[in-house]
């Protein structure tokens, strides 16, 4: 029976397409028990694709013509159930949210424990087991939605290893963890080697994994390329020079009603046209809940806050909308048209605006030839700069980013800094709420940390990021070496 | 699992005896949500109490010879609904949404159902995480909700249940592939977790059923 090459997690020459165009071609690897895999590519490469494929989701009940051979420990994964191949390969998908089943951390862990019909001795000395090894013991009895994304995002993790699977597949599982959350997730992955498990992982950046990873693959976007930025001359013209106060936080002080402390505690700001602020700090700081003082979707509970000179506290966020846009993180849930170009004109349909900056935006971030598409056909990466078309069809006076870096591919991170630039020049204001410190350092004037709700320290790029003991203490992501020189330049000394 | 309290609804003069039952009951740790419940209840009760007041007598269905005031009448409806709101505050505020799922499946109803349930469940807070989703990323792109008299109000509301609707057929995809890889079917005997009648359960459950019969007895059927 195990004839071929035994033990492992064996691909060869695999191309898998839905229509047309290959999504995956002619990729192999193989992964060994106690090994860990890493296939890099960017966003709309395939990522998710391969990992339907490795559990035989593709071509079993996702339609695709798929090439080539997936052998778990000698047996062809496509012609044997999903139900026999889930026991070998347990799979954390991108969207894991979907993949919690029960009401509290523990039902969810039992789920697959039971699916598998197991006795109650065993359920419980596995769930003993996975309760201490994630770090879930205190969560135990907690409700699925009590916990945080990266707390659920180690349930699901949890809920799939502790069926004892060999292999282990991750797509993209750092997408939307910050920094803390990628340590963490480092050592869970150890963890898993060490127990002798296979581990691939599909990430659009390997930053803070390397020292787990054994091999690393790299897959190339299908054919679909982002247009250069730089060699286009910019079309929108400014319309308000900046270098005033744009946005003002007089002493703001918020908290959501029903709790009893404050997600916000007398936050001071400042910012002229024609900047761009970056906000750090751990998950759930208030980072959020800050930016979204800025087009009144909350008004502070003490204090106020100033929009072009404008009380937020008077004016709805349909009325702010005309002056300040404002970019979602979790894209999957704020997008809510049915194709792109309903997505994108959405704004400007109820400013009354015109649709020449729809177009000039979705050309800049590469999805002018995707307008006719539904959203739901995009990878990740893909909605995430459609969102930002979106804001940026409005033509705002302020734009607000909600952690538009996770789960960005280089590339893109690269032309969202350069798109930040040029609305800095046209005297916008911009305000980008991120984890990526290579980004913070390449986009922004000035870097805000914030934590439990308050501001806990701000400077230039360089005073923040090339300070570690700034850098521990707050949990932030270190600077590659890379963009460190480049910061360092312009450090004054 | 002491989730039997919502069959319980005084008829009489005994709901007073119940009240203070249940006043007892709630000086448990859940008080703060009863108390801010009932407060939130208390213009609702004056509310009745006045109207069962006044109305009673006058009411277009039947005409009293009395007429007039009826504030025994008053002051009897107004306990009664401050009994059933009493009660079932307790109700939510004792008992987590995997609890009721669990004394669903511990009174052996098909796991099927159960099951469902408890999805159902989970899946709400998903589906209230979506519709704020949705209506933030409408409103920052300059839709008006709240504007308007009622009928325009509600008709602004349309573009943000469409969307809604559609995720939720998009997640209950989702959800089916997610359920596959986890091997899940229908046939596994389930018992891990379900949890048994404890003897404070049936004692209680038991005491509340023979105040129900007994109440029934002399009351509809006359007999005691």
């Amino acid at each position: 029976m195990e004839a071929l090459n035994g033990i492992g997690l064996e691909v060869a020459g695999l191309s898998c397409r839905y229509e047309r165009d290959w999504v995956i071609k002619n990729l192999s690897f193989s992964v060994k028990p106690g090994e860990a895999l890493a296939v890099v590519g960017p966003s709309g490469s395939g990522k998710t694709t391969l990992a339907y494929c490795l559990t035989g989701i593709i071509p079993q009940k996702i339609e695709a013509e798929v090439r080539g051979r997936i052998l778990v420990d000698g047996r062809d994964v496509s012609n044997s159930p999903i139900r026999e191949n889930a026991k070998l390969i347990g799979v954390v998908l991108q969207n894991y949210e979907m993949q919690i089943f029960g009401l509290t951390v523990e039902e969810d862990l039992v789920f697959g424990l039971e699916n598998l019909g197991l006795d109650e001795v065993e359920i419980s000395s596995r769930l003993e087991w996975a309760l201490e090894t994630f770090g879930l013991r205190k969560y135990r009895s907690y409700h699925v939605h009590e916990l945080s994304g990266g707390l659920r995002q180690r349930l699901a993790i949890a809920s799939s290893v502790i069926t004892a699977p060999k292999y282990l597949v991750m797509d993209d599982p750092t997408a939307n963890l910050d920094w803390r959350g990628i340590v963490e997730l480092r050592k869970t992955l150890q963890r898993l080697k060490e127990e002798g498990k296979g581990l691939t992982l599909m990430v659009r950046r390997l930053k803070g994994l390397e020292p787990v990873i054994d091999k690393i693959i790299e897959i190339k976007a299908n054919n679909r390329s982002i247009s250069n930025l730089s060699s286009q001359e910019p079309e929108l013209q400014a319309s308000k020079p900046g270098a005033e106060i744009s946005l003002r936080f007089e002493g703001v002080w918020f908290r959501y009603s029903g709790d009893r402390d404050y997600a916000l505690r007398d936050i001071w700001l400042n910012i002229e046209g024609g900047k761009c602020i970056a906000l750090m700090g751990p998950n759930g700081s208030g980072k959020t809940t800050l930016v979204k003082h800025v087009n009144g979707l909350l008004k502070p509970t003490k204090g106020r806050v100033l929009v072009l000179g404008k009380d937020t506290r008077n004016y709805s966020p349909a009325q702010l909308a005309k002056h300040v846009a404002f970019v979602f993180q979790d894209p999957d849930k704020h997008i809510v048209c049915e194709t792109v170009w309903e997505e994108v004109t959405f704004g400007p349909r109820n400013l009354g605006l015109g649709y020449e900056y729809a177009e000039e935006a979705l050309r800049i971030l590469g999805l002018l030839d995707r307008k006719e598409d539904p959203p739901y056909l995009l990878s990740t990466g893909e909605k995430i700069r459609l969102s930002m078309a979106g804001a940026l069809a409005m033509n705002p006076e302020i734009l607000v980013l909600d952690e538009p870096t996770t789960g960005q591919d280089e590339e893109t991170l690269s032309i969202m800094a350069s798109m930040i630039k040029r609305l800095k020049s046209m005297g916008r204001t911009i305000v980008v709420v991120t984890h990526d410190s290579d980004f913070a350092a390449a986009a922004s004037d000035e870097i805000i940390v914030v934590r439990d709700g308050a501001l806990a320290a701000r400077g230039k790029p360089e005073e923040i990021l090339l300070n570690n003991s700034l850098i521990e203490e707050f949990e932030l992501e270190p600077l590659s070496s890379k963009s460190r020189g480049s910061v360092e330049v312009m450090a004054p000394g | 699992m002491v989730a039997l309290a919502f069959i319980f609804r005084g008829f009489v003069e005994l709901a007073c005896l119940a009240a203070v039952a249940l006043i007892v009951s709630f000086l448990g740790a859940w008080r703060n949500t009863v108390l801010k419940g009932l407060k939130a209840m208390a213009p609702l009760l004056v509310v009745a109490f006045i109207l069962w007041s006044f109305t009673y007598g006058w009411s277009i269905f039947r005409s009293y010879e009395g007429g007039g005031a009826n504030f025994q009448l008053g002051a009897f409806m107004a306990l009664r609904l401050f009994v059933i709101i009493l009660v079932s505050l307790n109700f939510i505020a004792m008992i987590k949404p995997s609890e009721l799922v669990r004394a669903l499946a511990s009174f052996k109803l098909p796991y099927k159902a159960v099951f469902i349930m408890g999805l159902t469940l989970r899946h709400l807070y998903t589906i209230a995480d979506d519709y704020k989703a949705v209506k933030e990323a409408q409103t920052s792109r300059g839709l008006e909700l709240d504007k308007g008299g009622l009928h325009a109000r509600i008709k602004n509301y349309i573009p943000v249940l469409i969307p809604l609707f559609i995720k939720s057929i998009e997640n209950a995809e989702k959800l089916t592939l997610a359920m596959e890889l986890r091997s899940f079917s229908f046939d596994q005997r389930r018992s891990y977790l379900r949890g048994r009648l404890k003897a404070i359960d049936i004692a209680i459950i038991s005491a509340f059923s023979i105040a129900l019969a007994l109440t029934i007895l002399r009351y509809w059927v006359g007999a005691i």
